[in-house]
């Protein structure tokens, strides 16, 4: 089972486009990040910079329209992600519990959709899914 | 650069369950992300109902099960894409099959190289992580 571990500081919807974490922290999390590579359960993990320098797009009528950060509705705000393999829903939430949190850091879990979750009718409709994985997997380029 | 499409729903409510309409255009759009060689990766992610949160107190973890009735916004799910320059990931963004229930959030991935010198030495494990997540192979179901 893949699980997301979304990462939601509390304080990062007022972050500015320049903020960084403190050399404490990240080094905190770099020793939780080898200790997730070492169990083998790590697939990828990301930051993401402060939302000040993103950008939203929404739908109307099917039309696109594009507004740059920071976002005044947003009282959540991604910070970054890491993508686990375990066994069990359980074995994400001990993996959850060992994050060097603060009183600042929110982690939302969510399983990842499956090939084989979805319906046949919904794996009809998205006919391409497989073939595209297999292509992007093969394609993944170094960072 | 890399850049993250995040989908953020504003609702959850039924149907939760996207239409095989929807699936169909996402696939097509899909196919011509790959097609032009920009995606790195891309997922969806279960309702929320079924996940958890977690917060801190003076070090000791606290979990919640979900849905998250605090939540304004949820993800549903995202797309990395690797492209030259921000007015691309916003094209690229600009073309999803997008609803009217739909956010896509554009985030720039950060990259070891917007790290201070400061930072990069407190996670010094870090580029080492990386090389070793990029050998490996595609997920075991």
């Amino acid at each position: 089972m893949r699980f997301m571990m979304i990462v939601i500081p509390k304080d990062y919807a007022s972050a500015p486009a320049d903020a960084m974490p403190s050399a404490e922290m990240a080094a905190a999390m770099d020793r939780y990040n080898a200790e997730l590579q070492k169990a083998g359960v790590l697939l990828s993990m990301e930051g993401l910079h402060p939302q000040a320098t993103g950008a939203r797009v929404t739908f109307k009528n099917g039309k696109p329209i594009v507004r740059d950060g920071p976002f005044t509705e947003s009282k959540e705000v991604v910070g970054g992600y890491w993508m686990i393999q375990v066994k069990s829903r359980a074995e994400a939430i001990e993996w959850a519990k060992k994050i060097p949190g603060d009183e600042n850091t929110m982690v939302e879990i969510r399983q990842i959709q499956e090939w084989e979750d979805f319906t046949p009718e919904v794996q009809a409709a998205a006919k391409n899914e497989p073939a595209l994985r297999d292509a992007m997997e093969k394609n993944r380029k170094p960072l | 650069m890399r850049f993250m499409m995040i989908v953020v729903l504003e609702s959850y409510d039924p149907p939760a369950e996207p239409t095989p309409e929807l699936y169909g255009a996402m696939d097509r759009y899909n196919l011509e992300l790959l097609k032009a060689g920009v995606v790195l990766s891309m997922e969806g992610l279960h309702p929320p109902e079924k996940g958890f949160r977690i917060s801190f107190k003076n070090g000791k973890p606290i979990v919640k099960d979900g849905p998250f009735t605090e939540a304004k916004e949820i993800v549903g799910g995202y797309w990395l894409i690797d492209v030259k320059a921000r007015e691309e990931a916003l094209q690229w963004a600009k073309k999803i099959p997008g609803n009217e229930n739909m956010i896509v959030e554009v985030r720039q991935a950060e990259d070891f190289e917007d790290f201070s010198p400061e930072i990069q030495a407190a996670a010094k494990n870090e580029p080492g992580i990386r090389g070793k997540l990029e050998k490996k192979s595609r997920p075991k179901k």
